[in-house]
């Protein structure tokens, strides 16, 4: 018991290196010779470089054309079993050059809210991490144990998250939109059991997190330091900058990352229908502010408030299901939160947290407190193949998929004054509902293969659009070209009442992505 | 430049000494002599093991000899027994089996060869042989290893390398146990997972078959999202993982009989097959002649085996396939061995009836882990002419038939993620 209590307050890697060891133990004895014969070791290094489209008014340069990204990262992907036990660990070690856009940002950063972390932002950027590290144990034919660093992923929605929050996403360097989504998640150590029950036709899965994590480890990180995906008119400040601004705090009462955490999965087949069953207490994945203006059950220790990671618990059901008449796979995801907390405070006039007269730093959107309300996140999906081979002389079957995903908050009244984004003084509305859709496409025996993905705000007159087209070449080398592109009829504008929040009261989720256009080519050898 | 000169040397030496063996009339070829371009029309009206070459070579396989360097070693036939499990639930349960003439839908199937009398007046006939393959096939109760696929540029040579393993479990149709596991109402499930390339590692698709018309159920995991999606099961017509082999070429023929609207059994033949590949297909080494030692990437169209691989006369049924109004193509015209469900070569008719693609499957008698013969797809060729592109399969030492331990709780969706690294 008493190396479990240490452990828990020490780095993970100490908990990991402890768990192999007794991995190890358990595994029996396997010979040198059949270990390393055992070993595979595959991966890449991958080189990104981004192009603003768009001037950004965030600085009073023209920004347009200049790099805003020019990344490396190397990815070392090793498996290997000892006995019974498989081995898996990956690696990625990451570097950016800091190009003078990242500089310009850096130096209005460094002068509106210095000594942060935002004052060397490719700080946020380099990192060496042992991304994932577990073991697979099949203690039988139908009970596997995966323990160690992992991701685990549930739900089936796109672009968005209902039931996929058992970890949070590292959004700093790349948004939301980095195709391969194994990359932005945040992986955590977890004790992941898969029971498979086939006279059920189905499957249990219990993951518990023990809370052995970094506490960066958890739930969203987005880009609050000033650099690129900082939301518009932000850039260049630093809300992370502790005694100044803000700052982390992940031993709040209402969300410790020492805290257990975990939930329970039940998948199987119906029938044509496939379904999940799911109960699960995390982190809320989005950080919201314990206000100083405004405490919610700790008084924050930086001027502004802290950043804080409320637990949350979560019921969830998905289906999915063949539908041959229509020759389609309809799903859908349904998510019921029992206590999502949102951000209250809305500067408008008879405003019961923001005391007039707006403008001063008391009144900033969001800034009023804390409300938990029952939620239900749904979203409803078809996926459909066309066959555009002798339209457009596809190689294979393209992909067609439509997705509505919405947020509703239950008992919704105007008067708790929820904000969609603390900072912004847009209303968030009891329904959110964003219309995605994807056509995925295949030229040239797959080896030239064309997407475009969109999505559409329907309330708020937003959009994003993202064509781009993956060349394959050979065993070994990718090469990826996108456009980043955002549509937003209500934006913020800087001004002197950007600070507050106040040049726009309809900004929602698309308009914090204003002026991000971006134009990306990666290039990737793998092995 | 000395191994071109070898090579053409040799061939140049096949060729004569065929011509002058037989420089004017018929003569019967021996063990180890070439049919090539070069010697065609001097051997056609020759003979093996009685048989005239001519009447063993399809016009279709003719053109590739003639016009894309399609050359054929001979080999001995051997006798493949059928094994006795085979035998004897055919006899126990063949009795019970009947096909629906209209629906072409087949009731009481349990195990062992359905219809083992084909006769080719039977206006059915060419439905019975598919049924047969699509139940019965030559590879056991499960089957599972390695695979390695190459894609193929027939001007620029090999493309790319993938490698996968796939675990196929029958739930209908066993050798040996009980003939049918669960309810009846599935015909097998599989796993496949991709090993390399690194970009697509990890992707694995769970594929349930229904012993009915409906459409199989496909799941596949993503590992780049680490997620399950269930895929719509009528890409059965589409290519497999954007090669020219369509995912009903599974060991040429995996589409469900009833889907397609006409069959023929046209007539019983020989041909040239391989049905004694020698192995292994895949090996260590530094270069692609040794690492797969059957396949040819030297020499164009870089689709065909090597020298090693030499073929036989096999007595075949020719099989005419109508595809559907959607399918990409509107013929095929299979050749299954009399003795057994176990195809060797399918010629794809575009939908202007022209000649458009050969497939052929490549196999040996392999003793499975509980010690029964079968034969499972070693190596294939699927080569699209019109495309100039192919795909060749290659099975790894590690694929086995009836491997001890395999049950059918190894192959369900929640093994599909559960299995995903």
């Amino acid at each position: 018991m008493l190396i479990i209590r240490r452990l828990k307050y020490k780095p993970s890697r100490l908990a990991m290196a402890l768990a192999a060891g007794l991995m190890v133990v358990s595994s029996g004895p396997a010979s040198a010779e059949d270990f390393f014969d055992s070993i595979h070791v595959g991966g890449y290094v991958r080189g990104w470089a981004s192009l603003n489209l768009q001037d950004i008014p965030d600085t009073p340069q023209n920004d347009r054309g200049d790099l805003s990204m020019l990344r490396g990262s190397v990815l070392v992907d090793t498996t290997a079993k000892t006995g019974p036990v498989k081995w898996k660990a990956i690696v990625r070690a990451d570097r950016e050059y800091k190009t003078d856009f990242m500089k310009r940002l850096e130096n209005i950063t460094k002068t509106k809210t210095p000594s942060g972390p935002g004052s060397n932002i490719t700080d946020q950027y380099n990192r060496v991490d042992l991304r994932e590290f577990y073991a697979d144990i099949d203690l039988n034919s139908r009970v596997k144990l995966r323990l160690g660093k992992q991701q685990v992923v549930w739900g089936e929605s796109d672009f968005f998250r209902a039931m996929d929050l058992i970890q949070g996403y590292d959004y700093r360097w790349r948004s939301f939109l980095e195709p391969e989504n194994e990359e932005l998640r945040k992986p955590l150590i977890l004790v992941n059991t898969m029971i498979q029950v086939p006279e059920a036709d189905g499957a249990l899965q219990v993951v518990v997190r023990p809370g052995l994590d970094r506490n960066r480890d958890i739930g969203n990180t987005y880009d609050l330091y000033g650099g690129r995906w900082t939301p518009q008119t932000f850039k260049g400040a630093d809300f992370i900058a502790g005694g100044l601004t803000m700052g982390y705090d992940y031993h709040h009462p209402s969300g410790n990352t020492d805290h257990v955490t975990g939930g329970m999965r039940w998948t199987g087949r119906a029938g044509p229908v496939t379904y999940s069953l799911a109960y699960l207490k995390t982190f809320n994945p989005d950080p919201i502010i314990n206000s100083a203006f405004a405490p919610y059950q700790k008084t924050p220790s930086n001027p502004f408030g802290d950043w804080i990671y409320p637990e949350i618990n979560l019921v969830g059901v998905t289906a999915s299901g063949q539908v041959p008449m229509i020759d389609s796979v309809l799903s859908t995801e349904i998510v019921y939160f029992k206590d999502a907390p949102y951000n209250v405070g809305l500067a408008t006039p008879g405003s019961k947290f923001m005391p007039a007269p707006y403008g001063s730093l008391n009144t900033i959107p969001g800034f009023g407190g804390v409300i938990r309300k029952k939620t239900v996140m749904s979203m409803f999906r078809i996926d459909k193949p066309i066959n555009l081979k002798n339209m457009i002389g596809t190689s294979s079957d393209s992909f067609l998929s439509f997705q509505v995903f919405d947020k509703w908050i239950l008992n919704y009244k105007a008067a708790d004054e929820i904000v969609d984004m603390a900072g912004y003084n847009a209303p968030k509305a009891e329904h959110s509902t964003i219309v995605t859709g994807i056509l995925a496409m295949n030229f040239a025996g797959n080896t030239i293969n064309p997407t475009l993905a969109a999505g559409y705000d329907l309330w708020n007159n937003g959009a994003f659009l993202i064509p781009s087209v993956e060349f394959v070449r050979g065993n070994n080398w990718r090469l990826r070209v996108e456009a980043d592109l955002f549509f937003s009829a209500n934006k913020r504008q800087p001004s002197a009442a950007s600070l507050t929040g106040l040049s726009e009261d309809k900004a929602h989720l698309f308009g914090t992505l204003a002026n991000n256009d971006q134009l990306v080519i990666r290039v990737t050898r793998q092995f | 430049m000395k191994k071109l000169f070898v090579r053409i040397s040799a061939a140049l030496i096949a060729s004569a000494s065929v011509m002058a063996m037989h420089a004017a009339n018929a003569a019967e070829l021996k063990p180890g002599d070439v049919i090539n371009a070069a010697n065609f029309d001097q051997v056609k009206n020759d003979t093996f093991e009685g048989h005239k070459i001519g009447d063993m070579i399809t016009d279709k396989v003719e053109l590739l000899i003639k016009k894309f360097n399609l050359s054929i070693p001979l080999r001995h036939s051997e006798a493949i027994p059928v094994p006795q499990q085979d035998i004897d639930n055919t006899k126990k349960y063949s009795g019970d089996v009947k096909i629906d003439p209209v629906t072409h839908e087949v009731s009481g199937y349990k195990a062992g060869t359905p219809f083992p009398d084909l006769k080719i007046d039977d206006p059915l006939g060419g439905f019975k042989a598919l049924w047969n393959q699509y139940y019965q096939n030559t590879y056991g109760n499960t089957f599972d290893g390695h695979y390695t696929f190459l894609f193929v540029d027939s001007n620029r040579g090999l493309d790319r390398i993938q490698r996968w393993y796939t675990l196929s479990y029958k739930t209908k149709g066993r050798q040996t146990g009980d003939p049918v596991v669960g309810d009846g109402s599935l015909v097998k499930k599989q796993l496949i997972f991709a090993v390399e390339p690194y970009d697509i590692k990890g992707i694995g698709v769970f594929t349930v078959r229904h012993d009915s018309p409906q459409l199989e159920d496909n799941w596949a995991y993503v590992k780049s999202v680490r997620r399950t999606r269930q895929l719509s099961g009528s890409s059965w017509m589409d290519n497999l993982a954007g090669s020219v082999q369509l995912n009903d070429e599974y060991d040429a023929f995996a589409g469900r009989p009833s889907w397609y609207p006409a069959a023929k059994l046209v007539k019983k033949r020989w041909i040239l097959a391989v049905a004694h590949l020698p192995l292994p297909l895949v090996a260590d080494g530094s270069d692609n002649a040794t690492k797969y030692p059957t396949v040819d990437l030297t020499d164009k169209p870089y689709a065909w085996p090597t020298h090693k691989v030499e073929w036989e006369p096999r007595e075949v049924y020719e099989i005419e396939l109508t595809m559907p109004k959607e399918h990409p193509y509107s013929k095929r015209i299979l050749f299954q061995d009399v003795h057994f469900p176990r195809f060797y070569q399918v010629e794809h008719l575009d939908k202007s009836g022209d000649f458009a693609k050969m497939s052929f499957v490549f196999t040996a008698p392999q003793k499975g882990g509980d010690g029964i013969i079968g034969m499972a797809p070693l190596q294939g060729t699927a080569f699209d002419i019109k495309r100039g592109s192919a795909w060749i399969y290659l099975a790894e030492p590690d694929v086995t038939i009836n491997r001890p331990g395999i049950t059918s709780d190894d192959v369900t969706l929640g093994q599909l993620e559960a299995a995903a690294q």
